[in-house]
């Protein structure tokens, strides 16, 4: 992994004025991986806009870090069950479609 | 420029204290905030809405201004030019801290007049050289059936800028392709955001699409089906010529390997064309056929 596409924590909480902890109960919770290089923790740089939205949940809406941890897990449900709803539209259609033509 | 009843917004009275403020913000912001409301632009602009109310009422000061100039905000320059000595006591830098949401482009003209430029109503933020990602565009890409059939390059214009990008064959309805360094500029020099464009697909042929595979009903006449024959059928690509053996049933499916749709990033790969035989039944018989069939049911044992 090169260094480059790291993004150290120190600067990341500074830049967001949040607390090292809470980044730390962050990847307690699973969400998150940190990187050790030297000692010093980083995340990639892929999981930033995931860390970003954490931040935002966090600061913004004042749920805790179990909180975000529900809310990511049923955000990708709502996801999932999305992706499926539309792919079964489409195939009731088609069936409709099919049964149009009789 | 139209006013903007920010109490109303925020579902308060006009009499809410700080706290009641607090707690109908983090309500609907609960509700309606982006993160939880995936996609969803009425949410969006609601947050928006709902966050610039926020900005206004919960600072004390812009709250007397709001209060006192707030149906007449044309008068409020001249309150603004009087007191512009005392302004930018909070310090906020303005900047976006993310890649996520809101810059001042999202606040309304009526707190762009009132107050100027959109800050963000947040502690944080101090920029401090820190290099950071630009936020990620989203953009919709309409294109037919018939379109994606084959690699084409198509010309994108996202926040003025042309993009020209070729659209693999394959791509499914609904399906997103990140396209790196195409989003917004980043923060202190940093990278841009990413540009996600999702396909819509229109189906503008005779045939239904399931992943690679397509299908089709055809009409079989009732004597091809009966005695067998020669049909031809249309592909995506042309027709072709197909054997139909003697007594085909109803709803029979013939499956033409090969003939479906292009596998995404698949160079040569294509699915299969599934053809399901629909069987007509004369609905007018003259004199003649009517005696024949009655003969040919005549033939059979059972009568049926």
């Amino acid at each position: 992994m090169e260094n480059s596409s790291l993004i150290a924590i120190d600067a990341f909480c500074s830049f967001h004025n949040v607390d090292i902890s809470f980044v730390s109960s962050i990847q307690e919770q699973d969400l998150i991986t940190i990187v050790f290089v030297e000692e010093t923790g980083f995340i990639q740089e892929e999981k930033l806009p995931l860390l970003e939205k954490i931040v935002r949940l966090y600061k913004e809406l004042e749920i805790n870090p179990e909180g975000i941890g529900v809310v990511l897990h049923l955000l990708d449900r709502i996801d999932f069950l999305q992706k499926e709803n539309q792919s079964l539209k489409r195939r009731l259609s088609r069936l409709e479609s099919l049964e149009g033509n009789l | 420029m139209e006013f903007v009843d920010y109490y109303k917004i925020l579902e308060i009275d006009k009499g809410a204290s700080e706290a009641d403020i607090k707690k109908a913000y983090r309500r609907l912001a609960r509700k309606f905030h982006p993160d939880l409301n995936p996609g969803n632009k009425e949410a969006e602009e609601k947050f928006k809405k709902i966050n610039e109310a926020n900005e206004v009422l919960s600072d004390p000061e812009k709250r007397k201004k709001y209060d006192q100039y707030g149906k007449d905000w044309q008068h409020a320059e001249e309150f603004e030019k009087a007191g512009r000595t005392r302004a930018s006591r909070s310090g906020q830098s303005g900047q976006r801290a993310y890649s996520g949401h809101f810059g001042e482009e999202d606040f309304s003209d009526f707190f762009s007049s009132m107050f100027g430029g959109g800050q963000r109503g947040y502690s944080g933020g101090s920029s401090g050289g820190v290099k950071y990602k630009g936020s990620d565009y989203k953009a919709e890409l309409h294109l037919s059936l018939s379109e994606v059939y084959s690699s084409k390059k198509h010309t994108l214009t996202i926040n003025g800028k042309n993009i020209r990008i070729t659209v693999p064959a394959g791509v499914e309805d609904g399906q997103t392709i990140k396209i790196r360094g195409y989003g917004g500029e980043g923060v202190n020099g940093g990278p841009k955001g990413d540009l996600y464009i999702t396909f819509m697909v229109r189906n503008d042929t005779d045939f239904m699409r399931e992943g690679n595979h397509l299908y089709s009903n055809v009409e079989l006449g009732l004597y091809t089906a009966i005695l067998g024959g020669e049909i031809v059928v249309p592909t995506f690509e042309g027709k072709v010529k197909l054997k139909v053996p003697p007594g085909t049933q109803p709803d029979t499916k013939i499956r033409l390997k090969g003939k479906g749709f292009p596998v995404y990033k698949k160079e040569g790969e294509f699915g299969d064309l599934i053809i399901s035989y629909r069987i007509k039944i004369p609905t007018k018989l003259s004199e003649v056929e009517k005696e024949l069939f009655t003969e040919l049911s005549k033939l059979n044992h059972d009568g049926k």
